[in-house]
């Protein structure tokens, strides 16, 4: 008995450590995959390590990197503790951006104390309201929100792209995007020097603790929980199960639209057709592999914003390609999931023999 | 083929399975089986009855032991093999398509009767089995057409017809009323005289005295020992079953002065089931401070949908329901709760609990909302929530190694001292018990039972679903019978005989 207590322990911490246990094992399928290409891996993943945080510059990159994702993957995180699958935050984070920069076109002459947080949150609500339609349809008519969101993406992205081609072009640019947003609407630079800005301040002191605070210690965390637990159940203990279904996805494409705000506010200063490079899904794996915990989320945006800007060193300096890191990502969400289903499989079965 | 009496046709030899987490369900178990014998396999929930016997069907391979039927060494792979050595299994829950005939639900999977279907020839076949056992089906009838106890002969004849001589039969009269028991009894002393041997599970005591030429008791996956009827009592069963004295009658006091006004009025209420036919048809009733009110009836005659509509779960399509006067026959459950109801739910897994959720979360489920646990309105207090989760746990001997452990993780009885703990904080002015004993241990249900007549004399009206004709002649103080979703009549358990609940039960009588 005692022995089988001490494996079933064993089998607890390697599923505490698991996020971490399956990021070396990505790493080390994917340095096997540079081998195969005919580059020297460890001087590749050298230069990964260098472009994450090699020096204070790439540290601050990483983090200007990791904010968008960090944004979307919160959301995200409160969207899956009730087992509503948004899959739609891309086109939420474009429908957030889109409204950005429209407002922050307009807001010139108000004092950036004013017009920053005014951006956000109308990029928030356009985020929130692209996230109605699905949450609508999921909640009234149990129409599956995983079909509705991706193709509300499409939708989203064609439209700001209409939008910068037609209405919102600046004339006097080569490229279809709207003119710089005035210098008032820019979300300031904490560090002389360096890009890191106010946003990613912000969501990592102020969001990530309300959003833990939120899921872990509030009745509407433990609501959403009961809802992912079980609907039928949490219908009987007396939840509205609809409109849980409804803020958390709400919730969710707020925290997408933000992520839209806070890269035309603080990285490009103007909405572009390629405003985002997939932080919508990557915010999916992120989510997960911080198992939907707010400072785990924190952690896991941060290595994956880390690990996009070090593919990029990795090309420059090793000539692997860039597409490395989200082919890593693609790993994680398998390894992710279907080793921690193993885990929870082998602990399901260690609770019986301990009882 | 042809076996002397007496010899036997089934020996199981040291038999050892576990699963996979460490669980011995047959620690070394031996168990033979004589030509022309009813042996009743008895035990608990889990004490490895039905693994048993899934082993001689060639569900599961034994890890050791070894197994003869009819005096060769086996070895059974599958189903088919144990069915070629003429071994058939009545299911505890009756695998027949509802809407084929029973003749096409015998002949399912035989290949004899051809692509095209020589449907007549085992019609005739089949006739003569009925005859020749006793059993008074149609074999163009629908399955759907028939009741519980009908079913159950399909079942058998769908083993018979694969000339089985070794019958297993799971649990049979879990659905049966005691009329339907008694007329299988019949047909089983009947098949026993034509040198057939069966196999009888169940966890009844008196079942197993009546039928049974020997019983075998297991316990915790080990063999206590095998008896023959007439040299043990009931209280010796019970004994080596459970490996302590057991009480059988629960002492209950006598009801209090009934109070003027009822808690509950049910009044012609009519409700539908998940496939839209009516499952409770204008049923009527009140319940008093104090008191208990059984609900006889076999399952699934619409005492599940009853108490769903009762607990909000399930809206009425006509009549009206009453709580502390207030109506409430479209309010949501968290409004009926909110007025002190308890809810004790049939399915503890699906209803009763969120499985995956740890123990402090169950049981603060439908409190959540309250002071202490809340404070600010909506931040949960968690000093006073493991608190309260602790003294619930003591309480209501939880037994689980801390309140972080996820509730699947508990017993089928710990679980339902979980619900019991849940539904009884705040003194609840109705309880809903839906089958709080099914699946339960001896010991669990003698706690469950004690539980519920402590609230009754408490003061708490409590509304009692049961299957079980003993449990609702225990608890009641009136019994309601249900059949096929109207009620037949309500009647003080001091008037009330077994043999009249019973008819009621089938829809014969009416009071």
């Amino acid at each position: 008995m005692k022995f089988k207590l001490k494996y079933s322990e064993k089998v607890k911490v390697i599923y505490t450590l698991y996020p971490v246990i399956s990021i070396v094992i990505a790493l080390a399928i994917l340095s096997l995959v540079i081998y195969i290409i005919g580059v020297d891996p460890i001087k590749a993943l050298y230069y990964l390590y260098f472009g994450m945080m090699g020096n204070y510059n790439y540290v601050s990159e990483t983090l200007i990197r990791a904010t968008p994702i960090l944004l979307v993957s919160l959301g995200l995180a409160i969207a899956f503790t009730a087992k509503v699958w948004n899959i739609g935050a891309e086109g939420q984070l474009y429908m957030g951006g889109l409204i950005a920069a429209i407002v922050a076109l307009n807001s010139g002459g108000l004092p950036s104390a004013i017009a920053i947080p005014l951006i956000w949150i109308c990029a928030g609500l356009a985020g929130a309201a692209w996230a109605f339609i699905p949450a609508i349809l999921k909640a009234k008519y149990e129409i599956n929100e995983i079909f509705t969101t991706i193709m509300m993406n499409y939708i989203a992205i064609y439209f700001t792209s209409y939008m910068l081609h037609g209405p919102l072009r600046d004339p006097v640019s080569h490229f279809p995007e709207t003119p710089t947003i005035p210098e008032n609407t820019w979300l300031p630079r904490i560090i002389p020097q360096y890009r890191f800005h106010a946003g990613s301040l912000f969501s990592l002191v102020v969001l990530v603790p309300l959003v833990y605070i939120m899921l872990s210690r509030s009745t509407l965390g433990f609501k959403l929980k009961l809802v992912g637990s079980s609907r039928e159940s949490a219908r009987y203990y007396g939840v509205d199960v609809e409109k849980s279904i409804i803020y958390a996805m709400l919730l969710s494409g707020f925290f997408a639209g933000l992520a839209g705000a806070n890269e035309v506010t603080g990285v490009v200063f103007k909405m572009r057709p390629e405003i985002s490079p997939g932080y919508g899904f990557t915010g999916i794996a992120v989510a997960l592999l911080g198992r939907l915990n707010a400072f785990g989320v924190m952690l896991a945006s941060i290595f994956m914003g880390g690990l996009i800007n070090g593919s990029y060193t990795m090309h420059r300096m090793a000539q692997v390609p860039v597409g490395v890191a989200y082919f890593v990502q693609g790993l994680l969400i398998i390894l992710v999931v279907a080793g921690e289903y193993i885990l929870k499989r082998i602990m399901l079965v260690k609770g019986v023999s301990v009882r | 083929m042809s076996t002397p009496l007496n010899e036997t046709v089934v020996l199981m030899k040291d038999i050892v399975k576990t699963f996979p987490g460490g669980v011995v369900a047959n620690d070394h178990i031996t168990f033979d089986l004589k030509r022309g014998e009813i042996h009743g396999l008895l035990g608990e929930n889990g004490a490895g009855k039905t693994t048993l016997v899934n082993i001689l069907y060639g569900l599961y391979k034994p890890d050791s032991g070894e197994i003869y039927v009819k005096g060769r060494r086996v070895k059974l792979n599958s189903p088919r093999d144990a069915i070629k050595l003429g071994i058939g299994l009545v299911p505890q829950h009756f695998k027949l398509v509802e809407v084929h005939t029973v003749v096409e639900n015998i002949i399912l999977g035989l290949k004899e009767y051809g692509f095209i279907l020589r449907i007549r020839e085992a019609e005739e076949r089949i006739r003569e089995l009925a005859r020749k056992y006793g059993f008074r089906i149609d074999p163009k009838a629908k399955i759907w057409q028939l009741s519980m106890g009908e079913r159950q002969y399909v079942e058998i004849m769908k083993a018979l017809f694969r000339n089985a001589d070794i019958l297993i039969l799971d649990e049979p009269t879990t659905v049966l009323t005691p009329q339907e028991t008694e007329q299988l009894f019949k047909v089983l002393k009947r098949m026993k005289e034509e040198g057939k041997s069966i196999i009888f599970i169940t966890h009844k005591l008196d079942e197993a005295l009546t039928i049974c030429d020997r019983i075998t008791v297991l316990r915790k996956g080990r063999k206590i020992g095998t008896v023959t009827p007439d040299k043990v009592t009931k209280v010796d069963l019970a004994r080596m079953m459970v490996g302590r004295e057991v009480l059988f009658r629960i002492s209950k006091s006598k009801m209090k002065v009934k109070a003027e006004k009822p808690i509950l009025i049910v009044e012609n209420l009519s409700v539908l089931s998940d496939k839209g036919v009516l499952a409770v048809k204008n049923v009527s009733f009140s319940v008093y401070p104090g008191e208990i009110l059984g609900i006889a009836g076999i399952a699934g005659s619409g005492q599940e949908e009853l108490m769903e509509a009762i607990a909000g779960l399930r809206k009425p399509v006509k009549g009206k329901i009453i709580i502390k006067g207030r109506d409430v026959t479209y309010a949501s459950p968290r409004e009926i709760y909110e007025l002190n109801v308890a809810y004790i739910p049939e399915d503890r897994i699906r209803t009763g609990s969120l499985p995956n959720l740890t123990l402090w979360e169950n049981l603060i489920l439908k409190h959540h909302r309250r002071k202490p646990l809340v404070k600010h309105k909506i931040i949960l207090n968690f000093k006073e929530i493991f608190k309260f989760a602790e003294k619930r746990k003591r309480e209501f001997e939880i037994v689980a190694p801390n309140i972080f452990v996820p509730a699947r993780t508990l017993s089928g009885g710990n679980l339902q001292r979980l619900i019991l703990a849940r539904e009884l904080t705040g003194k609840p002015d109705l309880i809903l018990a839906v089958y709080p004993t099914r699946g339960l241990d001896v010991g669990a249900t003698e706690y469950v039972r004690k539980v519920l007549l402590r609230e009754r004399d408490r003061g708490a009206a409590i509304v009692l679903v049961s299957e079980e004709l003993d449990e609702i002649f225990q608890l009641s103080d009136r019994i309601a019978v249900i059949h096929n979703g109207e009620l037949m009549g309500i009647v003080p358990t001091s008037q009330a005989t077994v043999e009249e609940i019973g008819l009621m039960m089938g829809g014969a009588l009416r009071r």
